[in-house]
């Protein structure tokens, strides 16, 4: 336990140092874009560790984001209240959500989740008069901290990353204790779990409401942060995105997280510089085929990451050995 | 607001006749190797695209039409073989998100060699439009709708009147027992994504001559045609085809008289209600593929 | 029992930032004869709206290399910086802000959508940086905001122009099938109310998704009402199928469309159903059918016959709006050098620069400078665009 805190102490000076490598504004800007996207993703592997998969996680993100940037702007309230407002009341949705779909299938509840999310990005786009439609909310309030403003990268740096660092705690601790090693079992078999006496749907009711109000969070602060807001960011493609930087960075464990987001961002600016050197006449939409082709990959070769949520970190570091054998749901 | 009724109904059933196209593509595969395919819409962008390209180099439509299914064909046989064979006996999540990720592999593909600008086909009988009850059918659409039976039909022949689709009924029922008996599964799975792949190629040009055909057509179609097919109980290739019909009627009927805009959300409540409804159903179904 | 994995994961952690901030560190300056003076561009060359952002992009490649050849401007080089938005309004602010504090440059040209202008305009405001829009969204330079400029004919403005057309054919009333998004609520609210203003009634209004594949349902509805005039505000293919579906349900009345069906896609995938099809558009289309006294139509026919040399495809107005917010900016930089604010004052005070998309006219209360005068009504006869008399 001392040892995960000084692995985390290290984590969190290396964090805090990162501005300072920073040559730009701009690498803020986007270690700051990485940071919203590390919290959805901490979400998503959280779900992924009690073997459920979303496809509605932009949705959640959506809602937090416009939920306090509506409730800032027209009512005039402070953003840090509206955050936690939109972050409450997503989680709220998200039980609604939970209740009838949880019982699913897992690829069914992600079929489910698909449909919730197609369903609440076109409201986006239809309620024109509160969601300004297409078009977006412009002037959405800036956070600030006793009458001095965070518009600034680095003081929002601070914060999201902060967040991040709480968001992997608190996931470290839901699956670390008594619901982790619920989870475990649910993964290993879930009516073998529900024989040993763990309430499945309770615990997956928590992690599920749990990872939606991770994205609502970072939708909240990407909200105040970017301060526009419009559909297009909220779409199944940005719920494919968040899966991608789970599926890559995840694979097993909630460590995972920090990774994937990080990793699938600087990959796309490797793409971006990279591939018109090679290809000057593509214009197409290229990453869109690579990173197809890169979650078939890791899906084909690294599978177990999403389908046993693996949470437990001792098992991947034991020396190479024979597989342990695989759950029966295969 | 009566008299709207027989063009709405008209529309819908244009509209839901390729919806069930592709409903069948997943039927195929869900019902014989387990597998939700979300590439499926992909396979009749495809089908459109080439079919627009060959044309333009002056084949014939019937030819090109032909020669388009035939390259899906291979596309469909490619993928499985690339990304789904290799992991043969995944998790169905794993596979569920492995075609998720062929969509955006063969979208993006597109776009390089297609651009973004729609393209189009002549209709395949051109022709003033049916007057029916008062509301319009336009001929294509005749031709889609007789495309759904006949597959339909062409399909249920094939799996209830000939040893080989019995052989790949059998697969579905019980794989180790088809191992027993010389039948491959893998080689099932090859001949179902192949299949499916003509059929959303088909379902594609069909429609292009109505819709025009573009890039990123394929999601949408692939997800209205998965509604479709979860409508229909999964694996049951006439119910999946009364879904399809089903979908295009409901989307009509709610642009129609209800708020415009919304028919999409509406798609996929009924996906939803029909989730929880059909839990049973559904959940049943799933277990006899784990068997 | 995590600390040996964990330090190993910080260190792979600390060397992909490190590797992040060697990919993105700006490179050095180039050197030469002075360092080159830079011009950001932002263009969505990526994603649904590409049809738009890719001409737009490759026409700042192409004034770049014409620039080059001209010797730069006041003897120093001139640089113009490309960025994909990939149409998303987030990727567009952070490429803004790397144009603006990476880069340095001096003014950022783009913002191919609504959405990603709007994003772009508010940062554009921030940072006190010139920015030209060229997404027509009215409401980018409607309050007019002072770092903040559009050069195509804003909606409203074609809007109006449609709405000539209506009035000149004695419409009384009119049925408006809009895609439901920035692009067709902006026409619907435009044409309503200059609509209320000619005694042009809007009788019906029927939203529908970009990603509709049959309009008959809003065509059939829109019958209902028995308008003098079809108004559809989309483009294609949804532009298109509006067409064919007016004509399907055997509606004679007058079609009139946007200037989102300026492209040969529209005539293509409409068929016959397309001719006759009225919309307002820039005068790039019919350049070649203006008359000989026009002052635009020598820039024009340069313009199209540049593009079409250099990229082997057929211009297009988007390309023409990227043209205008570039070489608008390039008189700036000629007459008042690479400074923010005075670059701002001069745009705010350019008055006759004849660009593609019109003769614009700036003052501090429009920042678009732009009119019905500088677009046209065309007409689709025989498959081909001609002017609406």
């Amino acid at each position: 336990m001392t040892r995960r805190g000084a692995g985390l102490a290290l984590l969190a000076c290396g964090i805090a140092g990162l501005p300072f490598l920073a040559s730009s504004a701009y690498l803020l800007t986007v270690f700051n874009i990485i940071g919203l996207s590390t919290i959805v993703t901490l979400g998503l592997i959280l779900l992924g560790s009690s073997g459920q998969v979303s496809l509605g996680q932009a949705a959640f993100y959506g809602l937090g984001a416009y939920g306090s940037a509506l409730l800032s702007r027209d009512l005039g309230w402070s953003p840090w209240a509206t955050i936690a407002i939109a972050t409450a009341a997503t989680a709220g949705v998200a039980y609604l959500v939970g209740v009838p779909t949880l019982r699913l299938a897992e690829h069914f509840f992600v079929l489910a989740t698909l449909g919730f999310g197609i369903i609440v990005n076109v409201l986006m786009v239809q309620l024109v008069d509160v969601t300004g439609g297409a078009s977006g909310l412009r002037d959405i309030p800036g956070l600030r901290i006793a009458g001095v403003s965070l518009a600034a990268d680095r003081a929002f740096y601070y914060l999201v990353w902060g967040l991040a660092l709480a968001a992997l705690l608190l996931a470290q601790n839901i699956t670390s204790h008594r619901t982790g090693r619920a989870l475990r079992a649910i993964l290993g078999s879930e009516v073998g779990a529900a024989a040993l006496g763990v309430e499945v749907s309770r615990y997956k009711m928590q992690v599920f409401v749990a990872s939606a109000a991770y994205a609502a969070l970072a939708g909240g602060l990407y909200a105040h942060y970017i301060r526009f807001i419009s559909p297009s960011p909220f779409s199944l493609y940005a719920s494919l995105f968040f899966l991608i930087m789970a599926v890559v960075g995840g694979l097993t464990n909630i460590w995972g997280g920090l990774f994937g987001a990080a990793l699938i961002t600087i990959l796309d600016q490797v793409i971006r510089a990279q591939v018109p050197r090679v290809f000057p006449r593509v214009g197409g939409e290229y990453q869109t085929a690579i990173y197809g082709i890169l979650l078939v990959l890791i899906m084909i070769f690294f599978p177990s990451g999403i389908v046993r949520g693996a949470l437990d970190l001792g098992r991947l570091l034991r020396p190479v050995g024979p597989e342990p054998a695989k759950g029966g749901s295969a | 607001m009566l008299a709207l009724l027989p063009q709405l109904l008209l529309t819908g059933i244009t509209i839901g006749s390729i919806y069930a196209l592709i409903a069948l593509g997943f039927v195929l595969i869900y019902g014989v190797t387990g597998i939700l395919n979300f590439a499926q819409g992909e396979f009749s962008m495809l089908g459109a695209l080439v079919c627009a390209t060959l044309l333009a180099w002056h084949l014939p439509l019937a030819t090109a039409a032909l020669i388009s299914v035939a390259a899906t064909c291979v596309l469909g046989a490619l993928t499985e073989r690339l990304a789904v064979e290799p992991a043969f006996g995944a998790h169905p999540l794993t596979l569920i998100i492995i075609t998720f990720g062929v969509s955006m592999a063969l979208r993006g593909l597109a776009l390089m060699l297609w651009g973004a600008d729609p393209y189009a086909l002549p209709e395949f009988t051109p022709g003033p439009p049916l007057v029916l009850l008062g509301g319009v059918l336009v001929r294509q659409a005749v031709w889609a709708i007789g495309l759904s039976v006949a597959v339909v039909g062409a399909l249920f022949t094939f799996f209830v009147r000939t040893v080989p689709g019995a052989a790949v009924r059998a697969c579905a029922d019980n794989a180790f027992a088809c191992r027993l008996v010389g039948i491959s599964p893998r080689r099932v799975s090859l001949a179902a994504f192949t299949l499916s792949a003509a059929l959303g190629a088909v379902a594609g040009i069909v429609i292009t001559p109505i819709t025009g055909a573009t890039y990123d057509m394929g999601l949408g179609l692939g997800l209205k045609g998965f509604v479709a097919a979860v409508i229909g109980g999964l694996g049951n290739a006439p119910a999946a085809v009364v879904g399809g019909y089903l979908v295009g009627i409901i989307e009509s009927l709610a642009t129609g008289y209800l708020v415009p805009g919304y028919a999409g959300a509406i798609t996929f409540l009924v996906l939803l209600a029909v989730l929880f409804l059909q839990r049973e159903g559904v959940l049943h179904g799933a277990q006899r593929r784990q068997a | 029992m995590t600390a040996r994995p964990l330090s190993r994961r910080l260190i792979i952690l600390a060397a992909a930032a490190a590797g992040t901030a060697g990919l993105l560190a700006p490179a050095p300056p180039a050197g030469g004869q002075g360092a080159p003076i830079k011009i950001g561009t932002v263009f969505a060359v990526t994603g649904p709206a590409s049809s738009l952002g890719k001409p737009e992009k490759d026409t700042a490649t192409m004034l770049q290399s014409q620039l080059q050849s001209a010797g730069g401007i006041g003897g120093r080089p001139v640089q113009i910086i490309s960025y994909d938005s990939e149409t998303d309004p987030t990727k567009a602010v952070l490429l803004i802000k790397k144009a603006v504090t990476e880069d340095n440059a001096v003014a950022v040209v783009g913002g191919t959508t609504s959405p990603e202008s709007q994003a772009m305009a508010d940062y554009a405001m921030a940072a006190e940086v010139p920015f030209m829009s060229v997404a027509a969204s009215t409401t980018l330079s409607v309050p007019t905001r002072a770092w903040v400029f559009q050069t195509p004919q804003r909606n409203a403005t074609a809007a109006a122009k449609a709405l000539e057309y209506l009035v000149a054919i004695h419409a009384k009333t009119f049925a408006f099938l809009y895609r439901n998004d920035d692009f067709g609520q902006d026409g619907l609210v435009a044409l309503r109310t200059y609509g209320l203003h000619q005694g042009v009634a809007l009788v019906d209004a029927e939203p529908f998704a970009a990603t509709d594949t049959d309009l008959s349902v809003q065509v059939a509805r829109a019958r209902v009402k028995n308008p003098d005039a079809m108004v559809v505000w989309s483009t294609p293919p949804t532009a298109s199928i509006a067409a064919k579906n007016i004509r399907q349900l055997g509606i004679r009345a007058p079609i009139l469309e946007s200037h989102g069906i300026a492209n040969r896609a529209f005539i293509q995938l409409a068929g016959p159903a397309a001719e006759g099809v009225v919309f307002p558009a820039g005068k790039l289309l019919v350049a070649g059918r203006l008359p000989a006294g026009d002052p635009q139509k020598a820039l024009l026919e340069k313009y199209a016959s540049d593009f079409e040399a250099a990229n082997r495809y057929a211009a297009s107005t988007f390309g023409g709006h990227a043209y205008d917010g570039i070489t608008m900016l390039a008189d700036a930089l000629r007459h008042v050098g690479p400074d923010k604010a005075r670059i701002r004052e001069y745009l705010e005070h350019v008055r006759g620069f004849i660009g593609t998309g019109g003769t614009f006219n700036m003052s501090p209360q429009d920042h678009n400078g732009l009119g019905t005068r500088d677009m046209v009504l065309v007409v689709i006869k025989n498959g081909a665009w001609d002017l609406w008399k």
